[in-house]
């Protein structure tokens, strides 16, 4: 499959990539590396690895990052309680006893966590590390070592090769610096938001309901008001709210009635600084551009 | 710019690579040899006919983040494309009226670094700001501040010798050790913790048959804390840049989360630079990059784009932040005092360190330092080395 391929099927399951990202989804994929994404939240980043798992019909397996995330929650962790029961069942059965410490460190008893599950799939699944930037910095360097050699080694039980080796989507909102060992060992794309064109493209494909010129209205307005001194911008996630909002408030142009307008921007602005500064006047400037 | 290989000789696809990865190297990125083989791998991949696809692909291995993958593009058509003359097009055209004024700021990131020393920059700079800065009290005040400076002996401008800068790194190093940590939330595993750690205790009970023998404890680890310093360097704070400059580059050679601003008209993120081993090397790169600011010092501006910008990804409750400068302000004093505002909400900790502070009969005169005065946690004088050295007295008590 050519980039543009990529590009063309992802099309077809509603997400719109530039061309750039379609690059390098078409690189990570055959390089067999992660890829890395960077950028501001909703502009489509986890948006992505779920559309590449309905491209290529496989598991999507999810890892959200927060502090203090440990190997045992992403890695394995043998279930204790179930042992420890083990122990006791078997402890009248004389002729088992021998064999109980294999027993209990057996694949039974082994719980997976995300990262070991995404590499005992029989077909190639995606594997998507939100927003790692959440983690704690010792997460990255054990990631590391399953993300070049694409297995675990587990004391008790010996090293668990992949079966298949995931396809690896890492996203990152820039909450800490990444280390460069990192950053290094992924294909990087950093996602902007949508320009005119590919946001009006992405509104009518995802809200074909909405007329043409409305969308157009609703583009234009976003784009506006990305331009202005805001705290937190909106994103693509927020467009498709709002625009989702005003259709279905039956609202036919945005200057028809600025007083619902004006009540629908909680869809759009999310602190309380931000509705300060688009005040009604400020609103309809920006409706009429 | 480094002047890109011409097509005289035909070359290997491979040689134009490597030599495309010392140019990359030359503007700032950092390069490996993975990625020159990760690109010979790619190209099975890609239709090398189409330059557009060559360039994304160049550009999804290259580069490693937002600054990297804003400047590859510029970096990648003075190499491939015959000294960054592309075909005409009226969209290019356009980009380029637009983009003319910022190139010039971006261009010093381009340049080699040669012989330059700061003190010709210095003189440049402060001839920039009596053409530029506007004529108001500030201005009357930075060259009353000016003159003031050739009096004092002890000042920190005095140029920096190794001794000096010996000294620089002892007063860093204890700052630094003293705001080194802050108590986390988060349970960890240790041995004299306050907490039973049940989870381990199971675990570890198993090698007992299920008898809890021994107890694991766990209590809340200390987790470092992050400096932020933003660092003035104006006309009027230029006297002192250099020896603040040495001052932070020390704060990043140590091994602790250091993240470096500097501002003047505007901000600018200067930590990867510094990261430089050679210190001198360093801060005269960093004073090419920041050649392009304008006279004047806009700190409410500058604050505001640190908030917008960066203190949501590098500010928390784990955070100094330490502001080095003198307050002298061409801007709107309500502005600095509102974005500290917003700055403090983050729940951190706010140094402002003011070299002016140390001198004789000085009030806080200058109107966005009386307006920012309430949201710091400690606002120190700083203009002899003394002063710095004594620094970590006041920050063990903040």
């Amino acid at each position: 499959m050519q980039w543009n391929d990529i590009k063309t099927s992802l099309y077809d399951l509603d997400y719109i990539a530039s061309e750039e990202l379609a690059m390098s989804i078409h690189l990570a994929i055959n390089l067999e590396r992660p890829l890395l994404l960077e950028g501001e939240a909703g502009i489509g980043k986890t948006a992505l690895a779920i559309a590449l798992s309905k491209l290529y019909k496989t598991t999507l397996i999810r890892l959200q990052c927060y502090e203090g995330l440990d190997s045992a929650s992403t890695i394995y962790e043998w279930n204790y309680q179930k042992q420890l029961l083990s122990i006791r069942l078997n402890e009248n059965k004389n002729d088992n006893k021998i064999r109980i410490d294999e027993h209990i460190f057996s694949k039974e008893f082994l719980l997976e966590r995300p990262l070991l599950r995404a590499l005992t799939q029989k077909k190639t699944p995606v594997l998507l590390i939100d927003e790692i930037d959440r983690a704690d910095e010792e997460f990255e360097a054990y990631l590391l070592e399953i993300l070049s050699e694409y297995q675990v080694s587990i004391p008790e039980y010996g090293t668990i090769q992949a079966v298949t080796k995931p396809i690896v989507i890492i996203t990152s909102n820039n909450t800490r610096d990444l280390s460069d060992a990192l950053r290094r060992r992924c294909i990087y794309n950093y996602v902007y938001y949508p320009k005119k064109e590919l946001e009006l493209e992405i509104l009518q494909k995802k809200l074909p309901n909405i007329d043409f010129q409305l969308s157009t209205q609703i583009v234009n307005f976003v784009q506006n008001l990305r331009l202005q001194d805001l705290e937190k911008k909106p994103g693509i996630a927020e467009t498709l709210d709002w625009a989702a909002a005003i259709s279905g408030l039956g609202l036919k142009d945005l200057s028809e009635n600025y007083k619902i307008l004006h009540s629908t921007l909680v869809c759009l602005l999310k602190t309380e600084a931000d509705k300060a500064i688009i005040s009604p006047e400020t609103l309809q400037k920006l409706a009429k551009i | 710019m480094l002047k890109p290989t011409k097509f005289l000789v035909r070359s290997s696809i491979t040689s134009r690579l490597l030599d495309f990865t010392h140019h990359m190297n030359a503007n700032g990125f950092n390069t490996t040899f993975d990625q020159v083989y990760q690109s010979l791998k790619g190209l099975k991949h890609i239709d090398l006919s189409h330059i557009n696809d060559w360039k994304s692909a160049l550009k999804s291995i290259y580069c490693y983040n937002m600054q990297t993958f804003e400047n590859f593009d510029e970096l990648f058509d003075s190499f491939w494309r015959n000294e960054g003359r592309k075909k005409t097009n009226l969209e290019r055209k356009k980009n380029d009226l637009n983009t003319n004024k910022s190139q010039k700021n971006t261009k010093s990131i381009l340049t080699p670094i040669e012989g330059h020393t700061l003190t010709n920059e210095t003189t440049n700079d402060i001839l920039n700001d009596d053409n530029e800065a506007e004529i108001s009290n500030e201005t009357k005040s930075k060259i009353a501040a000016s003159y003031l400076e050739n009096n004092r002996k002890t000042d920190l401008k005095e140029l920096i010798d190794s001794d000096l800068q010996k000294r620089i790194y002892d007063a860093v190093l204890r700052i630094a050790k003293s705001i080194k940590h802050k108590r986390s939330r988060r349970l960890l595993a240790k041995k004299k913790g306050e907490k039973l750690d049940l989870r381990k205790i199971i675990s570890k009970s198993l090698a007992y048959e299920g008898y809890p023998l021994k107890l694991y404890k766990k209590s809340k680890p200390k987790k470092p804390m992050k400096i932020v310093t933003i660092l003035d360097i104006s006309g009027s704070m230029k006297i002192y840049s250099q020896i603040f400059l040495t001052f932070v580059k020390g704060l990043v050679g140590i091994n602790q989360s250091v993240d470096v601003y500097l501002f003047h008209t505007r901000l600018m993120r200067v930590t990867d630079y510094l990261k430089e081993n050679d210190t001198l090397r360093a801060v005269n790169r960093i004073s090419m990059l920041t050649e392009g600011f304008s006279g004047g010092t806009k700190i409410g501006k500058s604050l505001k784009e640190f908030n917008n910008v960066y203190s949501r990804n590098t500010v928390n409750g784990r955070t100094v932040v330490i502001i080095i400068s003198d307050g002298y302000d061409t801007g709107n004093p309500e502005i600095v005092a509102e974005e500290l505002e917003r700055l403090k909400k983050r729940n951190c900790k706010i140094v402002w360190l003011n070299p002016l502070l140390g001198w004789q009969n000085y009030e806080p005169v200058a109107s966005s330092m009386q307006a920012a005065s309430k949201y710091l946690d400690l606002f120190a004088p700083c203009n002899t080395l003394e002063h710095l050295e004594n620094l970590e007295k006041d920050l063990i008590s903040i």
